[in-house]
């Protein structure tokens, strides 16, 4: 666990010194603030629907987060196989399980920052209503989830190429894909899908969470997709030993 | 080589790694699906079954929920409110279902319309063929020259022994707790009661049964010669004209038709006749059965071959329009027979009446004897022609009520009663209505409101403390002349809600509130003369004495989902200092007036811009209270006093006099006086436009003595009668144009007064709204504006604190 720790904290340290995380995290809270205020196309004023809720942003968020995760997670390896600082890493007494673990929970850290600045919203609703605060914690569980399972992506795209452009754009198209698009293909590929694969939808899974529900099958579903992505990533590092 | 290999390896021994990991997962998942662990963080449980919800699925054995779920549901659905989020509901709806089904402890038994199946139709068909309503999204095909909307379903239907209830929509997560206990406990009531009406259910289903063979036996003769005109485009016997054709197949059909519909008149006479008078349901299910024989014996006799009488229609075309309208008496039969299926057990609501309120039955005895009307008109023709005219406005009036009760309630599944204000209300009447009386209630009926109150039964008051008359028909002075259009005047009606309320701590105010900003249109009638012959028109005005509310207490079951609602003439209604200040009570102030409305002491202005302009021109110093609710330990009006006697009912039937009240009756009233206890009363200031008629008012100074001779003031009385009928016409039309949605409202009224003790906190569980505080446009930029800048800039800002941080240090390192 501590080398996880040592590459988690590091990894973080670095994040927070390069401007990256400030611009994706202004990025971040400016687009939620004006979609949790002024919806799609500013079509749902939040003061008009005159309602304490922080519903929007649950649904808005994991949108915006879709986006902004592949480009902090575009760098983690590609970056490190740019430079050569791989080679130095493996080196090190650590395995590639490790390696992929702490840069993931260094970028979780990140998006624990990001989320943790968006509590001004639920403050703000706190401040002119009676919100369900217990759906507010469970939103954010499931944001926090998501946004891990976003991130896990992205780092399994870095890992397939050495330049961050095309780390950032494979993770944003697994992200938005796995986000909006499980359904549609479904539906393409299966005239009827059975609601079982239905499932597959994380928009389906992340549902629960923003009415205020932790179920243990959305937990579940998000550290599945979650680990299997860590798994791909490990094995990608691999890779270079069969290359 | 050895190096190539090892390569190999790895990448296969990654590939069935990450292969058997997915294929862990798969199943891992797939298991889970199975599982129901979850944690329900919100407040108030929402998403958990409650105690009450859990002992209803356990109470009941072996039902059957046959969930009725499309494959493709839309992500939203439009609705007036907006779109509504539907991403994930089947799933919710699933989960909800499959909850029950736990609970129950395999007493209940969960199945899936499967559109597999062959011959069942798609699970749209079986969903609407099982009582489900469909909805439409905004998804459309072009199908020929039409655009047609996809339907969807979702909901399901509950079947209990020989009882089933149906859940038609399912849309609303929060509510299905709510709606599916609420049908739970109906079943398990349904089949205890449908147990003790077995006889009339089963007269019911006959009298159902006869109509509905006649009428597919006739639908199906009628249509034969479309089916066969489609297909083969031939006609029969030479005829090209669709109508003869029809006439054709049906003759050829007679027998058969005979055979399925002659039946029906012993049916009606038999089973119906014994049905007749048991139950409100049956006696609607009898008369439109009895309407339906009426259409077929017509039908037949058009399919007889025989000559058409004078002024009659052809043979061809009467059996086209005689076919349709058979179809449509038969969806009232139909839908007349499951109300009264669905009858056992459904409570009922009970409406004062007898003070000039909105009160909507017949009344019981004709306002003549017939034997009476028949001897007055012998000695003189005059005077039998005025109580002719006198008793065909009764019947008018009696209609009317009659329909309204109907159309409003009966066929909507609510069980109504009349409780006269010399009635004592009936156990089985679970609350009670007093809607907009125009005159004192006496002491007796206050006392029946009084116990009904404290025993728990929901109370619901609307008030009408002022009639507006734009136009006021006038009886002529002199006879002869027309009736002419008078005065238009805001009347105080006599009603004395505010001193019967007031011991309960509500407050009901008297004077008029007006809105200069949010108001809905008045319609005003006018008569106008063109060419010696009179007219009327009608033009629309914004009318600032129907102000239209739309701040409500989210939290309250009644006001939820309503966005607007316009209150015609309304007054207010506060909680006393007293009410507000007890922690016993909880006091809702459900329905309140705008910020831009005002009260003014009444009688104000009625033309529409001359009171628009006494409204601009007075501040305004609203919101004010419109509708209140409040629940608690109510203490009686009448501790203390002494009990009223019931009063004696009035003798209008000499050949069914009423129960004259007793002593021994009174004893026991005293004996069962309650002094307090716990009950529910709503308070809406407004008659929500329903104006209420009654015999009484239309035939005021009706006196049969008056009419023993003849002479001209008895005209002059009758012109009087005609004007006041015409009068409430045109004061209902005043307001027409806001019926319907008001009408939705009292449906809510109802369901909110009828609905089980036991679903009253889960419904309140289910209202995931809540309302903001008022947040005025300054505050809400200068919210906005904190939010979206603070947060940004904050991080920035801690970007600018490390990178110069970072800088000094590495200052510090190159020093």
């Amino acid at each position: 666990m501590k080398p996880i720790w040592i590459l988690a904290r590091r990894e973080l340290a670095a994040t927070f010194d390069s401007p990256i995380a400030y611009i994706a995290g202004a990025v971040f809270l400016v687009a939620t603030g004006l979609l949790f205020f002024f919806g799609l196309g500013g079509t749902d004023d939040f003061f008009a629907a005159r309602e304490a809720t922080v519903r929007p942003l649950f649904e808005y968020a994991p949108w915006v987060l879709a986006v902004i995760l592949p480009a902090v997670t575009m760098r983690l390896l590609a970056e490190e196989k740019r430079q050569g600082t791989l080679e130095l890493l493996v080196t090190l007494p650590v395995t590639d399980l490790q390696i992929v673990l702490g840069k993931l929970l260094g970028a979780v850290g990140f998006l624990v920052v990001a989320l943790a600045m968006t509590l001004v919203l639920p403050a703000l609703v706190l401040s002119i209503g009676h919100p369900d605060v217990g759906a507010i914690v469970g939103g954010y569980i499931g944001l926090l989830l998501i946004g891990t399972t976003f991130l896990a992506l992205g780092v399994m795209a870095s890992t397939w190429t050495q330049n961050q452009i095309v780390a950032f754009i494979v993770g944003l198209m697994l992200c938005v894909f796995f986000w909006t698009a499980t359904d549609a293909i479904l539906r393409l590929v299966l005239d009827q899908p059975p609601p079982e694969l239905a499932l597959l939808s994380f928009q389906s899974q992340f549902a629960d969470f923003a009415r205020g529900v932790v179920d243990f099958r959305n937990v579940l579903y998000f550290l599945s997709v979650t680990t299997l992505a860590v798994l791909a990533s490990t094995y990608s590092l691999r890779s270079r030993h069969w290359q | 080589m050895a190096e190539t290999t090892k390569k190999s390896n790895g990448r296969i021994d990654a590939l069935v790694m990450l292969g058997a990991a997915v294929g862990v997962a798969v199943l891992v998942n797939a298991l889970a699906v199975q599982t129901s662990v979850r944690l329900d963080l919100t407040e108030q449980q929402v998403h958990t079954l409650s105690p009450a919800s859990v002992e209803a699925a356990k109470a009941l054995e072996d039902v059957t929920v046959t969930a009725f779920i499309s494959k493709k549901l839309p992500d939203t659905l439009p609705t007036p409110q907006g779109k509504v989020p539907l991403k994930g509901i089947d799933r919710a709806f699933r989960d909800k279902l499959a909850e029950y089904v736990r609970a129950g402890g395999g007493k209940l038994k969960l199945v899936y319309a499967d559109d597999g199946t062959p011959n069942v139709g798609t699970i749209e068909e079986q969903g609407e063929a099982a009582k489900l309503e469909a909805f439409s999204s905004t998804d459309a095909q072009v199908s020929g020259n039409t655009l047609k909307f996809q339907k969807y379903v979702l909901g399901a239907t509950f079947h209990y022994k020989t009882v089933s209830e149906v859940m038609p929509k399912a849309l609303t997560p929060g509510f299905y707790e709510f709606e599916i206990t609420q049908i739970l406990l109906r079943l398990k009531e349904k089949y205890e009661q449908s147990q003790l009406m077995k006889e009339p259910l089963a007269q019911g289903k006959a009298v159902f049964d006869g109509v509905k063979a006649c009428n597919d036996a006739v639908q199906k003769a009628a249509k034969v010669e479309e089916v066969k005109e489609q297909d083969a485009g031939l006609s029969l016997k030479g005829s090209n004209d669709p109508g003869q054709k029809r006439l054709n197949a049906m003759q050829a059909a007679a027998a058969d038709l005979d055979k399925a519909c002659a039946p029906v008149a012993g049916l009606v006479s038999g089973d119906g006749a014994k049905l007749k008078g048991k139950n409100q349901f049956g006696d609607h299910l009898v008369e439109n059965a009895a309407e339906f024989d009426k259409v077929w014996q017509e039908l037949k006799q058009a399919t007889s071959g025989q000559a058409p009488a004078e002024g009659q229609l052809p043979p061809a075309l009467a059996v086209q329009q005689l076919a349709l309208l058979l179809d449509q008496l038969f969806h009232e039969v139909d839908h007349a027979h499951q109300t009264l299926a669905d009858s056992p057990g459904r409570k009922a609501i009970g409406f004062l009446c007898g003070h000039d309120e909105f009160c909507p039955f017949a009344e019981s005895t004709p306002l003549v004897d017939p034997s009476v009307a028949a001897m007055m008109g012998q000695s003189n023709p005059m005077v039998k022609q005025i109580l002719q005219a006198a008793t065909q406005i009764s019947q008018a009036v009696d209609e009317t009520n009659a329909k309204i009760g109907d159309n409003l309630f009966t066929k909507r599944g609510y069980s109504i009663r009349r409780i006269g204000p010399e009635d004592v209300i009936p156990d089985d009447v679970a609350a009670l209505i007093v809607y907009a009386p125009r005159k004192p209630l006496g002491e007796f009926a206050r006392y029946q409101l009084d116990q009904a109150l404290l025993a728990g039964k929901p109370v619901v008051v609307l008030a009408q403390a002022w009639q507006i008359a734009l136009l006021n028909m006038q009886a002529p002075e002199d006879l002869g002349n027309e009736m002419r259009a008078d005065w238009s005047a805001m009347l105080a009606t006599a009603s004395n809600l505010d001193e019967v309320l007031k011991p309960y701590g509500v407050e009901l105010g008297k004077d008029p509130i007006l809105d200069s900003t949010h108001v809905e249109t008045v319609r005003v009638t006018g008569l106008v003369n063109k060419g010696g012959m009179q007219f009327q028109t009608q033009q629309d005005f914004p009318y600032a004495l129907i102000p239209v509310a739309s701040d409500f207490d989210r939290g309250h079951a009644l006001t939820r989902s309503l966005s607007s609602l316009s209150l015609p003439y309304t007054t207010s209604v506060e909680p006393s200092k007293e009410l507000a200040a007890n922690k016993a009570f909880e006091v809702a102030k459900v329905i309140s007036s705008s910020t831009s409305s005002l009260k003014k002491p009444g009688p104000v202005p009625v033309l529409p811009q001359t009171l628009k302009k006494m409204v601009l021109d007075s501040p305004a110093n609203g919101p004010h209270t419109l509708a209140l609710a409040v629940q608690g330990p109510f203490k009686s009006a009448f501790a203390g006093k002494e009990i009223p006697k019931r009063p004696e009912p009035p003798t209008t039937d000499p050949q069914h006099p009423p129960q004259k009240p007793t002593e021994a009756e009174h004893a026991l009233a005293k004996r069962t006086f309650k002094a307090e206890g716990k009950g529910k009363l709503l308070v809406i200031a407004s008659n929500l436009g329903i104006e209420g008629l009654s015999r009484a008012q239309v035939l005021a100074g009706f006196d049969l003595s008056k009419f023993q001779q003849f002479s001209p003031e008895a005209i002059k009385t009758f012109t009087e009668w005609q004007a006041n009928f015409q009068n409430w016409q045109i004061r209902i039309g005043q307001v027409s144009h806001l019926l319907n949605e008001n009408l939705q409202f009292l449906s809510n009224i109802l369901d909110w007064a009828s609905a089980h003790e036991a679903l009253v906190a889960i419904r309140s569980k289910g209202d995931a709204r809540r309302p903001m505080d008022d947040v005025d446009p300054d505050k809400q930029k200068s919210l906005r504006l904190g939010a979206l800048i603070g947060s940004p800039l904050l991080l920035i800002l801690l970007g600018l604190v490390r990178w110069r941080l970072r800088l000094a240090r590495n200052r510090g390192l190159k020093v």
